[in-house]
């Protein structure tokens, strides 16, 4: 197995496949500087992005919602009887 | 991942106010995070989620209950950031011809990410990872929407398909590439 095959390999591992491709990059980085360092790189991205926090939603927010939905009717569905309400974006 | 029941949904459906209040109530906090991500920018995501709602409470009657609610809501608040990062990206491509074209690409990709940060997107940022978020924003649309469905709203591969009608196949390289993208891409950024 090359680097390369290596590295585009271990993208799987992430997702969570265990296939035979996967466990042989496992391999090879085990024994590979460029593709250990490819594989702590890559753990490094996921730990970045999951610590992003979560946000709660500003003050205010669903009010203003609120009101904009008050000024808009809701289209009638596509089937069906529908309502009186017609109009379109 | 539903948080509202089906029978809010079916008032909601008939312009029941308060069952729509409690849908917004469900998802305003996750959709708002979604938002910030991709946007970088908190009154510009805002108004994003403001906009999704909208859709949805207009589009409610032609939702489709085969499918599950928050796949379509997530659907709708994709489309609406993607357009957003789309009419920003042409106004920049705009402004560089008229000057000339000789800013430098960090200049081009700060312009993109977060036009004019308020105190308030700069506290935020600091109290996360602000080089991990600018990386994000510096993401193309196609990546940045799979990475932020992944890791921001831990969704499955399998739902990040559904939002997106495409193939899991097709999800898992987009991913892929946004990975490498971003190892590069913070592997450029300055220690801070
Ligand atoms: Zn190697």
């Amino acid at each position: 197995m090359t680097c390369e095959e290596a590295q585009r390999s271990m993208h799987y591992h992430f997702d969570g496949d265990d296939h035979l491709h996967v466990r042989k990059a496992r391999a090879h980085a085990a024994s590979c500087t460029d593709c250990g360092r490819h594989v702590m790189d890559l753990e490094m991205v996921e730990q970045g992005l999951r610590s992003l926090q979560k946000f709660a939603a500003p003050p205010g927010l669903r009010d203003r919602i609120l009101e904009a939905v008050r000024e808009v009717p809701q289209k009638r569905p596509l089937r069906g009887t529908g309502g009186l309400m017609t109009r379109e974006q | 991942m539903e948080r509202v029941e089906q029978g809010v949904l079916f008032r909601a459906q008939t312009g029941d106010l308060d069952a729509f209040t409690a849908i917004v109530q469900a998802y305003e906090d996750q959709l708002y995070t979604l938002a910030f991500r991709f946007l970088s920018n908190s009154a510009e995501a805002q108004d994003a989620v403001q906009e999704t709602f909208l859709r949805v409470y207009t589009q409610l009657r032609r939702y489709d209950e085969r499918f599950k609610f928050t796949t379509w809501l997530y659907r709708i608040a994709t489309n609406v950031c993607i357009d957003r990062l789309r009419k920003r990206k042409a106004v920049s491509s705009l402004d560089a011809e008229v000057t000339d074209g000789v800013e430098s690409l960090q200049d081009w990709h700060e312009r993109l990410a977060s036009p004019d940060p308020s105190p308030e997107d700069l506290l935020m940022q600091s109290e996360t990872c602000n080089e991990v978020q600018r990386a994000l924003g510096d993401l193309p649309p196609l990546y940045q929407t799979v990475i932020i469905l992944r890791y921001i709203q831990e969704l499955s591969l399998q739902e990040i398909s559904d939002v997106l009608h495409v193939p899991i196949t097709t999800v898992k390289t987009r991913i892929h590439r946004g990975r490498e993208a971003l190892k590069e891409l913070l592997a450029r950024a300055p220690v801070s």
